[in-house]
């Protein structure tokens, strides 16, 4: 859930009940409130009846309206016991005029006259109060709701603002590539706890760096020491079998020992490239022209080519491209190499360069590993081939860093590698 | 002919006098820079062979660069550590004529060695003779007992090949290399050379020449004429 959600979220959630405890309050309250001043307004009269009849000794004539009753009643038998002073209730009563059943606020109380009890009924219209309360409700209630919304938007607006150099973090953090070489700078930001954050990310990805380029550094390092006991060796293997005395058995296993010196050397030197490229060492932008370059290497292939029958068909355009020349040049003789070295007997091969892609396709004997499996590095696609797989490794580097887009697939015996020159 | 190897690896340095020795030619070894300079200054030699990274305080390449101030026309191979494309065009800036990248085989070298001193002693022009095989570089031409061979540029590269190590056995990978420059390790399976060497072996044969090549089972070919 979004940072933004998950607030508003509990937000709503904390607000939601207090506004509804508000309302109820509000309602009781003005309930009460009416109901009291109904109350005061009935107790006034009571206090006039019982004055008339202090003066005059009778029953006053009362006058009778749709909204305020008044009568008096002998009083019930039994009755005058429940009754302690005055009793407020309410009630319906009938309301000719409108033909129904009206709340009505009532008042009784017992007066004596001329020795005699009567109960008293002093009645009030509540409906007016009844209205204005509903309304008053309504009223509320759409202020609650319509308060509660502006809030909820205000504080989403509120922590888009305060939460927006968060958001730029997060961003430049997903952006962020160990080998890219521009340093880490995030938007600083007025909030104490975003900024800590981000300068503990800027130290951080500073150190991850420096120990990502100490590791780069000592596998170059490494790579080159290799190279001169991989050299005493290969000069070893060729003295040797320059040696008459040696029996046939002998010499093939020296030749044994020199092919695989050559292969540690091989793996070497690719290590050391990809090694190289990752360092960003070939950053020249050149217009580069693809065709002559792939034709040059296709020549260069040809007795492979032969050797094998492969069908070659090409489709090249004029196309010239702004990078690096080294590394179009590696791109190519690897997407070239590839084919041509995991091509079957009669296979084909298929190279098609045009304005937006560069297409390698041949014919493979894969096992059943998968395309994934395949990138990885060190895969071997033929379990006879010597190949160490680093090639693939080295084209999907330089694609990705020239910002090339690569799909590769395996389909019906052909393998396919496509270059897209625009992401 | 006498050869200056300046290379401080020892091992390596034994290995590549050894196999020039065979040759027929006379190797003086230097391991550091001041041996390597002193030497490179003070004495003529008909080829040195260099190696850049040297101990004692200077580079291969000051050596070349105070040896040609002196002697312009020494002829000068670098052997150094691969993918050091800016050595390279110092080197080949500062006079010397050939650059071979370690780790190489030994008779590429040989044959390196071999056509640099060929151009610089007959400017080109001195036949290679090998029994009834005549070989004229400067104009990529082959006769066998006088008469013109018709070879692919391939097949006189490899004829060359050969015949600068005639005597060794070459291996299929060293070949390969030969032919198609370092860019060879990027391949595995040199079978190719197989039909280069048998339709060489073909056209010399027509043209009444012995069979010079010789199959070393599973490892590669050698050029003799002996037994």
């Amino acid at each position: 859930m979004k940072l933004i959600h998950q607030t508003q979220q509990l937000f709503f959630r904390g607000m939601l009940p207090v506004f509804v405890a508000a309302g109820v309050v509000s309602f009781f309250t003005l309930r009460w409130v009416f109901n009291h001043e109904t109350d005061e307004k009935l107790l006034g009269v009571q206090t006039e009846i019982e004055s008339y009849i202090q003066a005059n000794d009778t029953l006053p004539v009362f006058f009778q309206t749709v909204f305020d009753r008044c009568y008096a009643e002998p009083m019930p038998d039994g009755y005058e016991k429940n009754i302690q002073g005055q009793t407020f209730s309410d009630t319906m009563l009938f309301n000719k005029f409108e033909n129904e059943m009206e709340p009505f606020r009532q008042l009784r109380f017992p007066v004596m006259i001329r020795g005699q009890s009567w109960l008293f009924s002093v009645s009030t219209s509540a409906v007016e109060h009844h209205d204005l309360v509903l309304i008053l409700s309504v009223l509320l209630a759409t202020i609650f709701a319509l308060l509660l919304l502006v809030m909820l938007w205000v504080n989403q607006v509120v922590s888009r603002k305060v939460w927006q150099p968060f958001f730029e973090t997060l961003e430049k953090m997903r952006r962020f590539r160990l080998a890219d070489t521009t340093s880490l700078t995030l938007t600083p930001s007025y909030v104490t706890e975003i900024q800590e954050l981000n300068t503990t990310l800027e130290n951080l990805a500073q150190q991850v760096r420096q120990d990502y380029h100490t590791v780069k550094k000592f596998t170059e390092n490494a790579s080159h020491e290799l190279q001169t006991p991989l050299a005493v060796i290969q000069s070893k293997v060729e003295i040797m079998l320059q040696d008459d005395t040696l029996s046939e058995a002998q010499a093939k296993q020296i030749n044994i020992i020199g092919q695989s010196t050559r292969r540690m050397t091989r793996l070497n030197q690719s290590l050391l490239l990809l090694s190289k490229i990752e360092n960003h060492q070939f950053l020249a932008r050149k217009a580069v022209a693809l065709k002559p370059l792939l034709e040059k290497r296709l020549m260069w292939l040809e007795d492979f080519i032969a050797e094998k029958r492969l069908k070659l068909q090409t489709e090249l355009v004029e196309k010239t491209l702004e990078t690096d020349p080294f590394l179009a040049e590696t791109l190519i003789t690897n997407l070239l190499t590839n084919a041509v070295k995991h091509n079957i007997r009669n296979g084909i091969l298929q190279v098609v360069l045009n304005e937006s892609r560069l297409m390698v396709k041949n014919s493979a004997l894969l096992p059943e590993s998968s395309v994934t499996d395949l990138t990885a590095r060190f895969t071997r696609g033929n379990p006879k081939s010597e190949g160490v797989g680093l090639g693939l490794a080295i084209i999907i580097e330089i694609c990705e860093q020239q910002g090339f887009g690569l799909e590769m697939g395996f389909v019906n015996g052909v393998w396919s590698a496509e270059v897209l020159f625009k992401k | 002919m006498k050869i200056l190897l300046i290379e401080d690896e020892p091992e390596l340095a034994v290995s590549i006098a050894d196999f020039l020795k065979k040759g027929g030619y006379l190797v003086e070894r230097a391991s550091d820079f001041p041996t390597a300079h002193e030497k490179a200054v003070i004495y003529e030699y008909d080829c040195l062979i260099v190696d850049i990274n040297l101990p004692g305080g200077g580079t291969g390449l000051d050596v070349i660069r105070d040896l040609k101030k002196l002697r312009p026309e020494a002829a000068v191979i670098i052997i150094s550590a691969r993918n050091a494309i800016e050595d390279r065009i110092t080197g080949l800036d500062l006079g010397a004529d050939d650059y071979l990248t370690k780790p190489f085989y030994l008779p590429e070298l040989n044959a390196r060695i071999k056509a640099l001193l060929r151009r610089r002693h007959f400017g080109g022009n001195s036949d290679i003779l090998f029994n009834e095989i005549r070989v004229n570089p400067a104009q990529r031409s082959v006769f066998v007992h006088e008469m013109l061979l018709d070879l692919t540029p391939k097949e006189y590269d490899l004829l060359l090949y050969l015949l600068a190590n005639q005597h060794h056995v070459l291996r299929r990978e060293s070949i390969a290399e030969h032919l198609l420059g370092d860019d060879a390790d990027q391949m595995d399976d040199f079978n190719f050379i197989y039909s280069h060497i048998k339709n060489l072996r073909k056209k010399l044969m027509d043209r009444g020449c012995l069979d010079y090549v010789k199959a070393v089972y599973g490892i590669g070919y050698k050029f003799t004429d002996k037994k």
